[in-house]
């Protein structure tokens, strides 16, 4: 990572830490939710950004993370250990999910992922001896980790995944997803396995959404299939990476930043105007503004620098 | 009992006729991505836009979804060449991830559009009742399935032929297959493209009519349809419009059977199940030779 | 020393819906030799190297490289083998440095990979343009780039796909030299190339393909006086005896 955007981060995290000491309850939920977004959206940014494969249905590892986290915190089980266990569950799955559509080139995966967050939807509503249906799992608050466990458990999610972002920029592996955005044939003529590095980003893109889950689950103590395969969450996290920037570092920090802040105060209780304001502004984004709001910083200060 | 040829025969036609509508609405989608090389992830709204057309005509003038469908096939054209006009035209030459974006983007501007302004309750236009029956064959065909599908079947070879055989039909396969010969041969690639658009937002609001008369749907219903027709593209081969009209028929057909012999809510995963197993046996091909498949 | 040649084609056919590409193509390229593929558009030498890089697994028949069956191998296994090979157009990644577009392409254990690509670079004279973007090259720039990038992992054979075609003739020469120097280090090239001057020029022997199979092989001086090979690029013989 380069010293500026070691200085950047630094001085995020100074001012996150802190901020339990001074925000009322409610400010520090809504940071803990712009932290859950910069975590979704940084793992969204390791599959789609780099790589250039869409994922329409990332948010359906937040879903199968949020219940197992309330399953096994539930169940008994250390919280810290409950969040691995998602994360790692969300990663499993996607395993054999990458296995099956990454051997195939072009729209097939992004067709593949299209209805998965429906899927889950459907599936924790069907599995009414697991995850309650439709009557949801309400956690005891005797469980549950306080907020600010919670606050600083998802402020772990999101440095983690920025520095793994920072790493794999700087990395000859990021440097490989790069050639398989670019010219995936090219890439693999000049001996990159392409299928094991797509495999490998798309399992490790749904480990953190599993934790981001589990966490949110706590935070929230009830979830039920509608509010953890959210559609809304599931359209954000890309929304945020293309406002921001694709496959930069500061990307989905900067535009997760925004876009909560923004929707916060205008739309965010409207579910059907918010989405449709979000669909509305994807395709303004990727016509007007397709490097995002990095992309246009950047080329402006070329312009006049 | 379940073995008897009459019900083997009645599963058989009604699994046809449900077919024939998949095939209305798959050919457009392909028709789509055969031409212009965009896959449509807003198909399915458009057909949910036909729907809701024929149930405001049928509850507020109370016109026939019959009557209507022309009307409906028109407005759903201009708007496809609008769309085509002021939104795809710019996605061509860019990569079909960024179509893929786009289009992606526009199905849940207009689904939640929909939510908005018709909530997410389900409608139905119950005009069509009872059934035909068919003495000779000793079957029963329910009316608004025997209606809808003829239709469909009607609609789809109509347009296939229109394709094949119209000076217009060839100028859209001229623009498909070689569109720079096609520039220098004078025609207007652009417009064609926008008939091509038009076309298939046309065949799907036509799908959404015959939809509304045969089920109920609300705005969400139009992301379902759009799954089978990718079951339905992958079975028939993608940009292949006599492809997509067999793959149509196929799924209906067993949609039906296994609605038959085991029940409706495995009918409806028959569609991902086929996805998945065409996905894991026949990777290579699927998509011509389009794209190289590793 | 193993066999004395490092690629062996038995029976290569490949079908295109029917309509034949190669239709059982037996071929050797000896080791430490350039050797020339040419032969009329259409007639099957992409095709060829297609099959034996791996971007096409549809192919029957047999190929051996340095001992491996590699008929069915992804691309990757095959340059993990010592393969490399250059495209007809330029596929140079446009989004990637000219540095980096030669680093994704170095052995990933390679610790002097940036060494060796600065010095690649220096010998084209490409040493300023390290860090410009690839799409930003200049069409024949993008070409030689492509060509170093295969070179980044010392393969023992290189197939080259008209390496020269679009390029000006000043980066031409330097091309057809680096060539030249690469098979005086012991590396065994195979050419696709139109300039038969070129082909005369380097190559020690050289296969003439026609309509999917192999109408004539041996030096170059050899080949031009086959009259197969005359009827192949002037029309068919039979046809204008009638």
């Amino acid at each position: 990572m380069r010293y500026s955007d070691l200085g950047i981060g630094a001085l995020l995290l100074f001012f996150s830490l802190l901020a339990p000491g001074f925000l009322n309850n409610y400010q520090l939920s809504f940071l803990l939710q712009v932290l859950m977004m910069v975590t979704l959206a940084q793992s969204w940014n390791l599959i789609s950004g780099m790589t250039g494969y869409i994922s329409f249905g990332h948010g359906v590892f937040f879903g199968v993370g949020a219940y197992t986290g309330a399953l096994l915190l539930m169940g008994g089980a250390f919280w810290w250990v409950a969040i691995l266990s998602a994360a790692l569950l969300a990663a499993a799955l996607a395993l054999p999910l990458g296995l099956l559509t990454l051997r195939l080139r072009g729209p097939y995966f992004a067709i593949a992922m299209l209805g998965l967050n429906e899927v889950g939807r459907i599936l924790a509503n069907l599995w009414v001896d697991l995850t309650g249906g439709g009557d949801g799992i309400a956690l005891s608050p005797l469980l549950s980790p306080v907020l600010a466990t919670n606050y600083f458990s998802m402020l772990a999610l999101a440095v983690l995944a920025t520095l793994g972002m920072g790493w794999i920029l700087r990395s000859r592996f990021g440097l490989e997803l790069r050639a398989i955005r670019e010219d995936e044939e090219a890439a693999e003529m000049l001996g990159i396995d392409t299928i094991r590095n797509k495999l490998i980003a798309f399992t490790a893109s749904a480990l953190l959404p599993g934790a981001a889950g589990a966490i949110y689950a706590f935070y929230t103590s009830f979830i039920d299939p509608s509010s953890v395969f959210l559609p809304a969450l599931n359209v954000q996290m890309i929304v945020v990476v293309l406002l921001g920037g694709r496959g930069t570092l500061w990307g989905p920090v900067l535009g997760a930043v925004l876009l909560m802040s923004v929707q916060e105060l205008t739309w965010a209780e409207f579910p059907a105007l918010h989405l449709a304001l979000l669909g509305l502004l994807m395709i303004l984004l990727v016509l007007y503004l397709p490097d995002g709001l990095l992309g246009a910083w950047k080329r402006i200060g070329s312009r006049y620098g | 009992m379940l073995w008897e040829s009459s019900v083997l025969l009645q599963l058989a036609l009604s699994g046809l006729l449900a077919g024939a509508l998949y095939a209305l609405l798959a050919c457009g989608l392909n028709l789509v991505f055969g031409v212009m090389g965009v896959i449509n992830l807003a198909h399915g709204e458009l057909m949910i836009a036909g729907a809701f057309l024929s149930w405001l005509a049928y509850r507020y003038i109370d016109l026939h979804p019959l009557v209507v469908l022309p009307l409906v096939m028109g407005l759903l054209y201009g708007f496809g060449v609008l769309l085509q006009r002021w939104l795809i035209e710019r996605l061509t030459g860019r990569d079909e991830l960024t179509s893929l974006l786009v289009t992606y983007g526009l199905s849940i501007l207009l689904m939640n559009l929909g939510l908005l302004l018709f909530s997410a309750d389900f409608r139905s236009v119950p005009v069509l009742q009872g059934g035909f029956y068919l003495s000779s064959l000793d079957l029963v065909i329910s009316k608004p399935r025997a209606v809808a599908g003829a239709i469909s079947l009607a609609l789809t070879l109509g347009i296939f032929g229109f394709l094949r055989y119209h000076r217009m039909g060839k100028a859209i396969r001229a623009v498909s297959e070689q569109p720079e010969v096609a520039m220098i041969c004078g025609i207007d690639v652009a417009k064609v493209r926008q008939m091509t658009f038009g076309i298939a937002a046309a065949m799907a609001g036509a799908a959404g009519v015959l939809l509304s008369i045969l089920y109920s749907f609300s705005p969400e219903t139009g992301g379902e349809f759009l799954l089978k027709c990718f079951a339905v593209l992958v079975i028939g081969g993608m940009g292949n419009f006599l492809g997509a009209l067999l793959g149509g028929l196929l799924l209906g057909l067993v949609e039906a059977f296994v609605g038959g012999f085991f029940n409706v809510q495995w009918a409806e995963a028959v569609a991902y199940l086929l996805l998945v197993l065409v996905l894991l046996l026949r990777p290579g091909g699927l998509l011509g030779q389009r794209h190289a498949v590793f | 020393m193993a066999e004395p040649s490092i690629l062996e084609i038995q029976g290569l056919r490949r079908d295109f819906g029917g309509v034949q590409a190669l239709g059982g193509v037996d071929l050797q390229v000896r080791r430490g030799k350039i050797t020339g593929l040419i032969g009329p558009n259409g007639s099957g030498k992409t095709t060829l190297f297609q099959a034996v890089s791996g971007m096409d697994r549809e192919a029957t028949g047999r190929i051996y490289f340095d001992g491996h069956s590699i008929l069915g191998l992804r691309p990757s296994r095959i340059v993990a083998l010592g393969l490399g090979r250059t495209f007809q157009l330029s596929r140079v990644l446009p989004g990637l440095t000219v540095l980096e577009n030669l680093l994704v392409a170095s052995r990933p254990d390679d610790s002097e990979a940036e060494d060796r690509a600065h010095n690649l670079l220096r010998q084209v004279h490409l040493e300023r343009q390290v860090h410009v973007l690839g799409k930003a090259l200049s069409y024949g720039q993008q070409k030689l780039v492509e060509f170093l990038r295969v070179l980044m992992r010392s393969p023992k054979l290189i197939l080259l796909d008209e390496p020269a075609a679009g390029v000006n003739p000043t980066l031409r020469r330097t091309l057809w030299e680096l060539v030249r120097q690469l098979q005086e280090q012991g590396t065994s090239l195979m050419l696709i190339e139109h300039h038969m001057e070129v082909i005369a020029d380097l190559c020690d022997e050289v296969y003439v393909l026609n309509e999917g199979r192999i109408i004539a092989r041996g030096t170059f001086s050899e080949v031009r006086e086959d009259p197969q090979v005359f009827a192949a690029y002037f029309g068919h013989r039979n046809r204008t005896a009638s």
